[in-house]
């Protein structure tokens, strides 16, 4: 008889005490599934335009940014969008395997691509940073 | 098809998607910039100024059309890997599979029709200025 | 050590008391309920967590079971969760820990079998089906009659991988094991390309088979948990995102394999060698 000791969904959203590439992950995941519910209701949202200003300013003006709850959702969900690209395009290359290094001789104390790849990773952060700067001053109209 | 296949298709999407969706959201989200740089037609959701002349522009209409159909290909096939990832039956694994596909061709046709409608035949222009 | 650590006598200098949480259940009772019991622990500069676990197992509760061998971190027995990371208690010294606790679970997900004991054959059941031996198409490896020559480079491609000990300890790291039972994970996909990258080997197809399924490597999304947690340096995270461009060129873009290992047959005197290799030592076989 054994006992299950799985970590479960629960380590998709617990990265403990890992470093930040494994909070990477996490952050990926939350993002790109907000962004994916977001995607299906914005079809149909935005497909509203097809008949005429009047519903268009209905739905999207007096419901969604007139809504204060949403609009800060919509600016979240900006967010969302660009944690999710930049980080997306390191992982993509990374995952193809540019990035990384190359094999080494393992000697201790021992180096692993994750310290090859975390200037990528800051550097995706100061991205990141820096067009969300733009982006809070444009929602908020202080630039 | 084989899983790699698959998956090389949703990376592909993941980086059209960084060029195609970052312009959207420049221009959606970055007015008050692009102003600046005078490139701005105004509130990007002002109705006349901004939605109905993007209904009629054709470089418009294609980024939507590409932006639909790469967005759902590379959410749903991410939802799906996620789908995957637990400790369910393989049944319902591949029924959750089907589903998503549906969804995404559902969602899909609806998103190409009212892009394409929207372009071929515009509303006619808002007169009387409403709430907002 | 010995449990009289007030003697001024005494060879070792007990630096402080540190209490050991950990992780009771066995298997033998399976509808008790898990429980964490304290053990207070008499610690030395330089003592490891393996050897708390051993003063606890002689002074203070015999019936604690874990697993351990060689307590110098090259048998892969002694893997365990110490303050929520898979660490080698063997390894790992207390004081380095910096905490007045030690929580001391089984690796995570694996089934325990009975306090510090997990049960591994998830790991071991994947990794026989990827494979891992050099796969020749046309000759048994046996009747090659040769030696075959790699150039150092050659060597260092797969060399990191190979030192792998299967301890485990990257699988109870890796969130989509977590979720995902049926998923290789890290240990068995690190020997994937450990092989595949060897110019010997010839069975990239073979291994392709097995692991390009919807619950199989495309499943990993670098989180890099496993590069973390090995005590190895074998850097799966770093083989796992080598083999998926490596199944991309070939699998998708039917880009050919490098050129494989020169064979030098032991019966000739002036083998025919590739340019790049430099001379082998003399012979150790006759
Ligand atoms: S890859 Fe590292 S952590 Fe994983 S089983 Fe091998 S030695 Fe242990
Ligand atoms: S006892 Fe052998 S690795 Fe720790």
């Amino acid at each position: 008889m054994a006992k299950k000791n799985d970590l479960g969904i629960r380590g998709w959203f617990y990265a403990g005490r890992y470093g930040p590439q494994r909070y990477a992950y996490t952050i990926q995941r939350i993002t790109g599934l907000s962004i994916i519910v977001y995607l299906l209701i914005h079809v149909f949202v935005t497909g509203s335009k097809i008949f005429g200003g009047e519903t268009w300013n209905r739905v999207v003006i007096d419901g969604l940014v007139g809504n204060p709850v949403l609009h800060i959702g919509e600016f979240l969900l900006f967010m969302a969008v660009l944690i999710h690209g930049v980080n997306g395009f390191r992982l993509m290359l990374v995952e193809l395997g540019f990035f990384l290094g190359k094999p080494i001789r393992n000697i201790y104390p021992y180096e692993t691509c994750l310290d090859r790849n975390r200037g990528f990773l800051y550097i995706c952060g100061v991205v990141i940073a820096a067009l969300a700067a733009v982006g809070v001053g444009d929602f908020f109209k202080f630039i | 098809m084989r899983e790699s296949k698959l998956w090389f298709m949703h990376i592909l999407a993941g980086g059209l998607l960084i060029v195609f969706l970052g312009f959207h959201s420049i221009i959606m989200h970055y007015d008050t910039v692009l102003g600046y740089l005078g490139l701005s037609s105004g509130d990007a959701l002002d109705f006349n100024s901004s939605v109905l002349p993007r209904m009629k522009s054709v470089a418009h209409t294609t980024i939507y059309l590409i932006l639909l159909v790469i967005g759902l290909y590379h959410g749903l096939y991410g939802l799906r890997s996620m789908i995957y990832e637990l400790a369910i039956p393989r049944g319902a694994k591949k029924a959750a599979g089907v589903f998503l596909l549906l969804v995404g061709l559902a969602v899909g046709a609806w998103g190409v029709y009212t892009i394409l409608a929207g372009h071929l035949n515009p509303p006619p222009e808002l007169t009387a200025v409403l709430g907002g | 050590m010995g449990n009289n650590n007030n003697d001024n006598n005494s060879a070792v200098k007990i630096v402080k008391n540190i209490a050991f949480r950990i992780y009771r259940w066995d298997g033998a009772n399976p509808d008790d309920a898990p429980q964490m019991k304290v053990y207070e622990v008499p610690v030395y500069k330089g003592m490891t967590v393996l050897e708390g676990l051993i003063y606890i197992k002689h002074y203070l509760d015999q019936s604690i079971s874990y697993r351990a061998s060689c307590r110098m971190g090259v048998c892969g027995s002694c893997g365990m969760m110490i303050n929520g990371k898979p660490l080698l208690a063997c390894q790992q010294q207390i004081l380095k820990l910096e905490t007045d606790t030690v929580e001391l679970r089984p690796l995570a997900n694996y089934p325990v079998v009975k306090d510090l004991v997990p049960d591994l054959t998830r790991m071991i059941v994947t990794h026989q089906a990827i494979k891992p031996f050099i796969i020749r198409r046309e000759t048994p490896p046996e009747e090659i009659g040769g030696e075959f020559h790699q150039s150092v480079e050659e060597l260092v491609n797969y060399l990191q991988f190979s030192y792998c000990i299967k301890c485990g300890m990257c699988m109870s790291a890796c969130p989509t094991v977590g979720s995902l039972p049926e998923f290789h994970g890290p240990q068995p996909l690190g020997q994937a390309l450990r092989y595949i990258n060897d110019t010997r080997d010839e069975g990239f197809e073979d291994r392709l088979a097995v692991m390009d399924t919807a619950e199989g490597i495309f499943r990993c999304h670098f989180a890099g948990a496993c590069s973390e947690a090995c005590p190895k340096g074998i850097d799966p995270a770093f083989a796992i995102q080598l083999l998926k461009g490596e199944i991309v060129r070939r699998g998708i873009f039917r880009k050919k394999a490098g050129a494989s290992a020169a064979l030098m047959p032991l019966t000739q005197e002036n083998p025919p060698r590739r340019e790049n290799i430099p001379t082998p030592p003399p012979r150790t076989v006759e």
